[in-house]
């Protein structure tokens, strides 16, 4: 289909690699964002409807003329962007390994269900198979002292920071208290982790937690409503100096979930709506208030 | 109080005793939000309120390895004396079990309804929602006496009104007065004045421990003894002379549970007391003979606990000796009776009045929309509103008292949906099988009954056709344990599940509920049992005598000594 040598050296952004690797490790081609698919049709001169399409439809459905034709292609791909995991597990509690959080991405195009590029990927990779990653050092987003209190926001894979935190809080003793609030569609499919959760609260780790199934009454029910119904108790937390903790989705949830703090902080601290912004500010240079939201 | 020496009470009853009137911390277990399990104490307390907490057996691996708790959910029973509910509100029912539950509507071997799978966030619901067409599920499990059968068929007798009512005054007398079920489920207010509320719960039958055992009464219209009188409790035979009732013979002492490997449990069929006159007395009888298994059964020991082994521990003289003390009045000799039958008349009948009774043929008493479309067919029935619906004790299912006028419309619907001939074409050994849950919920299935039995039905019915004995109404009975739901050890040919694809193979019962059946073969395995039934088809049809049943020529050919 492409008309050319497998085997055949190609340049990439100052790389040099076969058309093979290149194809299967470097550069993207399941979903091409419409930025690439408006560049494909200018090279094959044909009208493209600008949607998300992968490679190998292009090909099928506008095919090109020839090998040189396709090299151009090459030159219009994008890099596969590395993916950011929160790491799950902590080295106390997993010693000698590495946990990540990963829901498979599943979404519809044209009416057929496909698979998200690195989570299907990795939903796909063989036990004990390779996998090449590196690092992303995060400063912030970390356990405080021993004997601070933590309140957790997590709902979904947002949970994957907190597994660990509690997880090495668990294998350390650490006296500070632990409160954690998740959130997913369902309670009987989605709830991760929650043996480990009904473990921690047995052995006390975990002094409380709140869970929120969406779609599991005719009401939305989410995190923020968990909170609003433990809005005192949560604000007795703050008052005595509890770290808190927002990991997941960025939008709608992170930011209900700050809008939920204020007029937790508003009432039960008889604030006005800017004296509990200050507040939060406060929380927020101290440390004490920290997020990692994609 | 207790005459038997109860100095190490089971788990239960201490939670019994301790749970403030059946209450336990059922409400803090509802609203935990991190399992969909309740409390382990709870789960002895919710059966007395209908329930049973379950899991999904086919799932536990698969949860465990993503870090899920099993899956957890409840199996809710209805209290439904006599298996009689209105067309209202069987499409309550039907769109309760479409809401909260696997939907599928079981008639179960007690002639009452449970559904399955309910979860936890959905039982208040479930409970609310049929509380709203009068419906509750009170005592359908538990300690209590139970959802009281009786004979379902009304074409047997012209007064099977007057007798059939007998099922609700028996299942009332039966009641815990505790009020925890309004409060926990239907969120009724507490009595917070303690001596009011120890007034108003004052329970003289139960007091504070229950029965020591499960408690079943049943009551049978002759000639047909569809209810299995001899495996209840208490058995109560309807007595009629010039069309008048005039009261029951007793029977005591039925049950069917055993455990595998345990010699000193066993099942057992009732045994006859005398003659009791009158509803007043009636009533005294059923009353004080729950009293004496209060005070005298075993609580020790749960394996032990039944009236069976109370009776066999004091004697059937003694028992009704202190029966007769407790009621102040003598029992007469047992009237004389007879049952010819035990099965549901399938088709069309019309009773004394001119009404008009279609029996369904319902498999293994699950009413869903798979091979026909029997539970669409049966809500668009119960919309017309011109039938009752009526559970049988085999786990069938009577549109009944259907007015002349408007049987065609019914047979209408029957036909359309291909009710009619499904129910024609059923064979006679499947039509009049019995099977139990078992797997996948119940926690005490050792192998599978409602799920496999059609299947080896199906791989039995050749085998039968071969020896011309197709249209044999052989008694057919599995469970998937030795506890005795689906009745195995009354029926001619029992199957009860020792492991995963094996049973014991019984034989011998007859086919009016006299006489238990007895093992023939050890913990076998499929091929093992079409082998052996095609060698017994063989033999009984080349040797029987003429009308002969396959249980009495399996009793006279002493292939099992009974």
């Amino acid at each position: 289909m492409t008309r050319i040598d497998g085997k055949k050296t190609v340049t990439f952004r100052n790389e040099t690699h076969t058309m093979i690797e290149l194809l299967k490790k470097k550069v993207n081609i399941a979903y091409l964002p419409e930025r690439v698919v408006k560049q494909y049709a200018a090279i094959v001169k044909q009208d493209i409807p600008e949607t998300k399409i992968s490679l190998l439809d292009l090909l099928k459905i506008y095919p090109v003329n020839n090998a040189a034709q396709f090299e151009e292609v090459i030159g219009i791909l994008e890099p596969i962007t590395p993916r950011l995991y929160s790491i799950s597990s902590s080295p106390n509690a997993h010693s000698g390994e590495v946990h990540i959080t990963v829901a498979r991405d599943n979404f519809k195009m044209n009416g057929e269900v496909k698979h998200g590029l690195a989570s299907n990927y990795l939903a796909d990779l063989a036990v004990e198979g390779p996998l090449e990653f590196y690092v992303h050092k995060n400063n912030q987003f970390r356990l405080p002292a021993e004997d601070k209190d933590v309140i957790m926001i997590g709902p979904g894979t947002g949970i994957a920071p907190f597994r660990s935190f509690i997880a090495e809080r668990d294998a350390t003793g650490a006296s500070g208290r632990n409160w954690l609030f998740f959130g997913d569609q369902h309670f009987t499919t989605d709830f991760l982790y929650q043996t480990e959760i009904q473990n921690w609260i047995q052995t006390g780790v975990l002094t409380k937690v709140n869970v929120a199934f969406s779609r599991d009454q005719k009401s939305k029910i989410y995190v923020q409503h968990k909170m609003l119904e433990n809005a005192k108790a949560f604000y007795e937390w703050l008052q005595n100096g509890a770290y808190v903790y927002i990991c997941g989705a960025k939008e709608p949830m992170s930011v209900d979930v700050e809008y939920t703090m204020l007029q937790i902080i508003e009432r039960f601290g008889s604030k006005t709506s800017a004296q509990a912004v200050e507040y939060l500010n406060q929380l927020k240079e101290e440390g004490r208030f920290l997020k990692d939201v994609y | 109080m207790s005459t038997n020496d109860n100095k190490n009470l089971s788990s239960t009853e201490k939670i019994k005793m301790a749970s403030d009137g059946l209450r336990g911390t059922l409400k803090e277990s509802l609203r935990d939000e991190i399992t969909g399990a309740i409390r382990e104490d709870d789960t002895a307390l919710v059966k007395f309120h209908g329930m049973y907490q379950q899991d999904d057996r086919d799932r536990r691996e698969e949860r465990s390895a993503k870090k899920l708790e099993w899956l957890y959910s409840y199996m809710l029973r209805l209290r439904l004396p006599g298996g009689f509910m209105t067309a209202d509100q069987y499409i309550g029912l039907h769109n309760i079990a479409g809401d909260h539950s696997t939907g599928v509507i079981k008639i179960t071997t007690r002639q009452t309804i449970q559904l399955h799978g309910i979860l936890k966030s959905h039982v208040k619901p479930t409970i609310q929602a049929f509380n709203t067409i009068l419906l509750d599920s009170i005592s359908a499990c538990g300690d209590v006496n139970r959802n009281v059968v009786c004979a379902a068929h009304p074409k047997f007798s012209p007064i099977h009104e007057e007798i059939f009512s007998y099922a609700g005054k028996i299942s009332k007398l039966g009641l815990p007065k505790s009020k925890a079920y309004y409060e926990i489920w239907l969120d009724e207010k507490p009595l917070l004045d303690k001596k009011e509320k120890e007034e108003v719960e004052k329970d003289p039958l139960y007091q504070d421990r229950y029965l020591p055992r499960k408690f079943k009464v049943g009551i049978a219209i002759p000639p047909n003894n569809d209810v299995d009188v001899f495996t209840n409790d208490l058995g109560l035979i309807a007595i009629i002379e010039n069309d008048k009732l005039i009261g029951f013979n007793i029977a005591a002492g039925g049950g069917l549970g055993a455990t595998h490997g345990n010699a000193a449990t066993y099942p057992r069929l009732a045994s006859m007391l005398g003659f009791v006159r009158g509803e007043e007395n009636t009533l005294k009888a059923v009353l004080e003979a729950i009293t004496i298994q209060r005070d005298h059964g075993n609580r020790s020991d749960r394996k032990l606990s039944r009236l069976k082994y109370t009776i066999d521990k004091m004697g059937v003289e003694a028992f009704r000796a202190e029966l007769e003390k407790r009621c102040g009045f003598k029992l007469e000799e047992p009237k004389p009776y007879s049952f010819t039958s035990r099965k549901d008349e399938y088709g069309w009948h019309k009773n004394h009045e001119g009404k008009w009774y279609y029996t369904v043929f319902i498999e293994s008493g699950r009413i869903a929309d798979e091979k026909v479309a029997l539970k669409t067919a049966l809500l668009e029935v119960a919309k017309t509103g011109k039938a009752n619906f009526r559970f049988t004790s085999n786990q069938g299912l009577i549109l009944s008292d259907i007015a002349q006028k408007d049987k065609k419309a019914v047979e209408k619907i029957l036909t359309d949906f291909g009710i009619i001939e499904h129910t024609d074409k059923a064979g006679a050994v499947r039509k009049n099988a019995i099977a139990c849950v078992a797997f996948n919920t119940c926690s005490l299935a050792l192998a599978e009954a409602q799920r496999y039995l059609p299947s080896l039905i199906t791989k039995i019915e050749p085998i039968l056709a071969k020896y011309g004995l197709e249209n044999d109404e052989i008694s057919m009975r599995m469970t998937g344990c030795p506890n005795g739901c689906g009745r195995p050890y009354a029926a001619e040919i029992g199957f009860i599940g020792t492991a995963y694809g094996r049973y014991n193979l019984h034989l011998g019962g007859d086919r009016e509920g006299f006489r238990l059946n007895k093992k023939y073969k050890e913990n076998i395995d499929e091929p093992a049992i079409l082998k052996e039934l095609d060698e017994l088809f063989e033999k009984y049809s080349k040797n029987r005598n003429s009308g002969e049943t396959f249980g009495d020529f399996a009793v006279r050919e002493k292939l099992v000594t009974i």
